[in-house]
C-alpha cells in the first residue's frame, strides 16, 4: 500500500519537472545579455554573419515557442542540449560535476546533524544551563558567520595554520583512485582503498563544516525548541509515572514527537545546502555543480543553467517525498 | 481496613517560586490512606490536588519542589528514596491516571505497546515479548477494550475518548499498584461514558483491593464513589471525614458552600448559591483562614493565626474556629 502510494507521488514529480523546465526557460531568456555577445567577447571583430550562424547553430534565432519546442523534444529524449561555453554535453557536464556536489551536500548534512542532535537534545533537558546558554550562543554564531568568512577562516587555521588539513579539492593528486561513483568516499569504500578514503574524507571535512555550520545551528534551535514543548507534556508525565528512565523519556517518548517538526527544517535546509554550495565550492576550488552553474549564469549559457536548475528543482522535489515519508513514520496520524 | 496506613502524608508541602512570590501550592497537608480504601479530595481547580498527588510520585518539574514533609509508603518515606528507588515504585506501587486521555498517551506510539511498556520497565512478565503481549491483551479486556488483539496495534487518535481513558487506566493497572492515584479521570468525558469508567475503578478497586485516590471538583461524583472525602482549598485541607460526615453534616463553611452550589433535580426548587469573593492568590494566603475572607460566619478572631484542625467527632476533622470548643487534633 505505502510502495503504492511513495510511487504515485515519484510519478507526479514529472508533471512537476514539465512545468519547472518551461518556468526556467522563460526566465533565462528575460534576463538581460546576449549568450552570442558573451561568446564572442563583445569585439567588433566578430563579424555579423558569425553572430548569425551562432545564433542559427543554437537555434536562438527562431521565435521564443519553437525554442521551448526543441528544447522540450531534446530533454523528453534525455538531452539537456550543449553547452555554448563548454562544448560539451549538458547531461556529460552535470554527471560530471553533480557527485562533487552530492558527496558535499551529504557531508554537510551529516556533520550539522551530528553537531545538531546532541547540542538541541542536551540544552533542552538542561534549559537554562551553561551548556544550553553556550550551544544558544554558539547557534548564534553558526548562523551569523557568512559561508565565505568562515570557510577562509578555517582554511588559514586547519590548513595554513596548522596544516593538518587540504585547504583545497577533493582529494591529493598523489592518491589513486577508480571512480565508480563518483562519490569519492563512497568509491574508496567499494574499492577497499583505505589511504584514498582517509584522504578524500580529509578533504571533505572543512567544507562540509564550513556549509553546514549555518545549518546546524538552525537545526540545533529547532530541536530545543520542540524538545522543551514536548517535555512539558502529559505523555511525557505519563512516561515518568510509569516509572521509565530519563534516558528513555527523553530518547523515545519526548525526542520521537519533537522529530517531526525537525525533520521538516532538514528538508528544507538541503534546499539551503545546495544554494551554499556555490559559495564554499569557489572557497575550497571544489569541482561541484554550484561552480559550474555561476559560470554558466555570467555567460549566459542557457542549456547549461536550464540543465541545473532541473538538478535543483528534482532534489527539492525528491527531498520533499523523504520528508514526507518520513513523516508518516513518526507521525501515526499522517498518511501518504 | 487495618490500623498502619498504606500511605501517609505529613505535613506535605509543595512550593512553586513564581514572580509574585512563592506559590504554595500544598500547604501542610496531612493524609492518610489504608489499603483498599476509597478516598477523595475534592476541591475547585488550582487548590492543590492534583499538586498533591503528583508531589506523592516526584513528579513535580522544576522550579516548583517539595518544601517539607513526609510521605510514607509503607512506613518508608517517598521523599527521601533515591530516584532509582523511586522508579521502582513508580507506576509499580502508586501508579496515576490523568486527566486528559487524548494528551497523556504518547500520540507516536501504538496503544498496545504503551501497556507492555509499563511491564518492560517493572519485568513483569520477564521481558518476554509474547507473554507481555499476552498480559497487554488481558489488561485491555480487562478494562473493557473490546477486540483488544486488532486494538493493540492502533494509535491513540484511532481511539475514542472513554477508550483512551481505559487504555490510561490499563496502564496504571498493568502492574498490579497497591494505590491508584486518579487524578479527574472522568472530567473530559461524557457523563455515560463517565459513569462506566467509575463503575470500572469501582470493581478493580473490588476485585484486587487496590486503593483509589480520585482527584475531582465535582463533590457528588466523590460522594458517589469515595468512603472518605477530604476537601482543599487554597493549598490547604480543611476538612476530612468519612463520606456520610462530610456529605450530610458538612462543618467547614466551604464545603457547605460547595455542597449548595450543586444543581439539583428535585421536587423542590431551590437556588444554587455560588459562593462569593474568589480564591486567595496563592503567592499570598492570608494569615489565619484562607476561606476567611468569602466566609459569611467570619470573625476577626480567623484572620489571626493559621487555624488547627479540630476533631469534632471520631474521624471528622475541620479546620474551622467555629469547633474551638472541639479538642485540637
Amino acid at each position: 500500500m505505502k510502495a503504492i502510494k511513495i510511487l504515485e507521488r515519484v510519478l507526479t514529480t514529472i508533471p512537476i519537472m514539465f512545468g519547472v523546465a518551461i518556468i526556467v526557460f522563460f526566465f533565462i531568456r528575460l534576463t538581460p545579455g546576449d549568450p552570442v555577445d558573451i561568446m564572442l567577447g563583445r569585439s567588433a571583430a566578430a563579424s555579423q554573419r558569425e553572430i548569425e550562424q551562432l545564433r542559427h547553430q543554437f537555434h536562438l534565432d527562431e521565435p521564443l515557442h519553437v525554442q521551448l519546442g526543441y528544447f522540450l523534444g531534446d530533454a523528453l529524449r534525455g538531452n539537456l542540449g550543449y553547452s555554448y561555453i563548454r562544448n560539451k554535453p549538458v547531461v556529460d557536464l552535470l554527471v560530471e560535476r553533480l557527485p562533487a556536489t552530492i558527496e558535499m551536500t551529504i557531508g554537510a548534512l551529516l556533520i550539522s546533524l551530528i553537531i545538531a542532535l546532541p547540542i538541541g537534545i542536551l540544552s533542552a533537558v538542561r534549559q537554562n544551563s551553561l551548556l544550553d546558554r553556550l550551544s544558544m550562543a554558539g547557534a548564534f554564531l553558526g548562523i551569523s558567520m557568512p559561508g565565505f568568512w568562515l570557510g577562509i577562516v578555517l582554511i588559514l587555521f586547519f590548513a595554513v595554520y596548522l596544516q593538518i588539513l587540504p585547504a583545497q579539492g577533493r582529494i591529493s593528486y598523489d592518491v589513486e583512485l577508480q571512480e565508480v561513483t563518483g562519490l569519492y568516499v563512497l568509491d574508496s569504500l567499494l574499492t577497499g582503498n583505505l589511504p584514498a578514503l582517509k584522504d578524500s574524507l580529509l578533504h571533505l571535512l572543512l567544507p562540509s563544516i564550513t556549509l553546514g555550520a549555518g545549518v546546524a545551528a538552525i537545526i540545533a534551535r529547532v530541536l530545543r525548541s520542540s524538545m522543551l514543548e514536548v517535555l512539558r507534556s502529559d505523555y511525557v508525565k505519563l512516561a515518568r509515572a510509569k516509572g521509565a528512565t530519563e534516558w528513555d523519556v527523553v530518547m523515545k517518548h519526548a525526542l520521537r514527537n519533537a522529530l517531526i517538526p525537525t525533520v521538516t527544517v532538514v528538508g528544507l535546509q538541503v534546499g539551503v545546502l545546495l544554494g551554499g554550495n556555490m559559495i564554499v565550492e569557489t572557497v575550497f576550488s571544489w569541482p561541484g555543480l554550484g561552480r559550474l552553474v555561476v559560470d554558466a549564469i555570467f555567460n549566459r549559457d542557457f542549456p547549461l543553467i536550464q540543465g541545473a536548475v532541473m538538478i535543483y528543482a528534482i532534489t527539492f522535489v525528491l527531498t520533499n517525498l523523504v520528508v514526507d515519508i518520513l513523516y508518516t513514520y513518526l507521525n501515526p496520524k499522517i498518511t501518504l | 481496613m487495618t490500623n498502619t496506613p498504606l500511605l501517609e502524608l505529613k505535613n506535605l508541602t509543595t512550593v512553586f517560586p513564581t514572580r509574585r512570590g512563592l506559590v504554595r501550592a500544598v500547604a501542610d497537608v496531612s493524609l492518610s490512606l489504608a489499603q483498599g480504601e476509597l478516598l477523595g479530595i475534592v476541591g475547585e481547580s488550582g487548590c492543590g490536588k492534583s499538586v498533591t498527588m503528583l508531589s506523592i510520585l516526584r513528579l513535580i518539574s522544576t522550579p516548583g519542589r517539595i518544601a517539607a514533609g513526609q510521605a510514607l509508603f509503607q512506613g518508608r518515606d517517598l521523599l527521601k528514596l533515591s530516584d532509582g528507588a523511586m522508579r521502582q515504585i513508580r507506576g509499580k506501587d502508586i501508579a496515576m491516571v490523568f486527566q486528559d486521555p487524548l494528551s497523556t498517551l504518547n500520540p507516536a506510539f501504538p496503544v498496545g505497546e504503551q501497556i507492555r511498556e509499563s511491564l518492560r520497565i517493572h519485568h513483569i512478565a520477564q521481558n518476554h515479548f509474547a507473554r507481555e503481549k499476552e498480559r497487554v491483551i488481558e489488561l485491555m479486556s480487562e478494562v473493557g477494550i473490546s477486540s483488544p488483539t486488532d486494538r493493540f496495534h492502533e494509535y491513540p487518535h484511532q481511539f475514542s475518548g472513554g477508550m483512551q481513558q481505559r487504555a490510561l487506566i490499563a496502564i496504571a493497572l498493568a502492574c498490579e499498584p497497591k494505590i491508584l492515584l486518579a487524578d479527574e479521570p472522568t472530567t473530559s468525558l461524557d457523563v455515560t461514558i463517565q459513569a462506566q469508567i467509575m463503575d470500572l475503578m469501582r470493581r478493580i478497586n473490588e476485585a484486587r483491593g487496590t486503593a483509589i485516590v480520585l482527584v475531582t471538583h465535582n463533590l457528588d461524583l466523590a460522594a458517589e464513589f469515595c468512603q472518605r472525602i477530604a476537601v482543599m482549598y487554597a493549598g490547604r485541607l480543611v476538612e476530612i471525614g468519612t463520606t456520610d460526615q462530610v456529605i450530610e453534616t458538612p462543618q467547614h463553611p466551604y464545603t457547605r458552600g460547595l455542597l449548595t452550589c450543586i444543581p439539583r433535580i428535585s421536587a423542590q426548587r431551590t437556588r444554587i448559591e455560588p459562593i462569593p469573593g474568589n480564591v486567595p492568590d496563592l503567592a499570598n494566603v492570608p494569615p489565619g483562614c484562607a476561606f476567611a475572607e468569602r466566609c459569611s460566619e467570619m470573625q476577626p478572631i480567623c484572620q489571626n493565626d493559621l487555624i488547627p484542625f479540630f476533631e469534632i467527632a471520631p474521624g471528622h476533622l475541620v479546620r474551622c474556629l467555629r469547633h474551638s470548643s472541639a479538642t485540637p487534633d
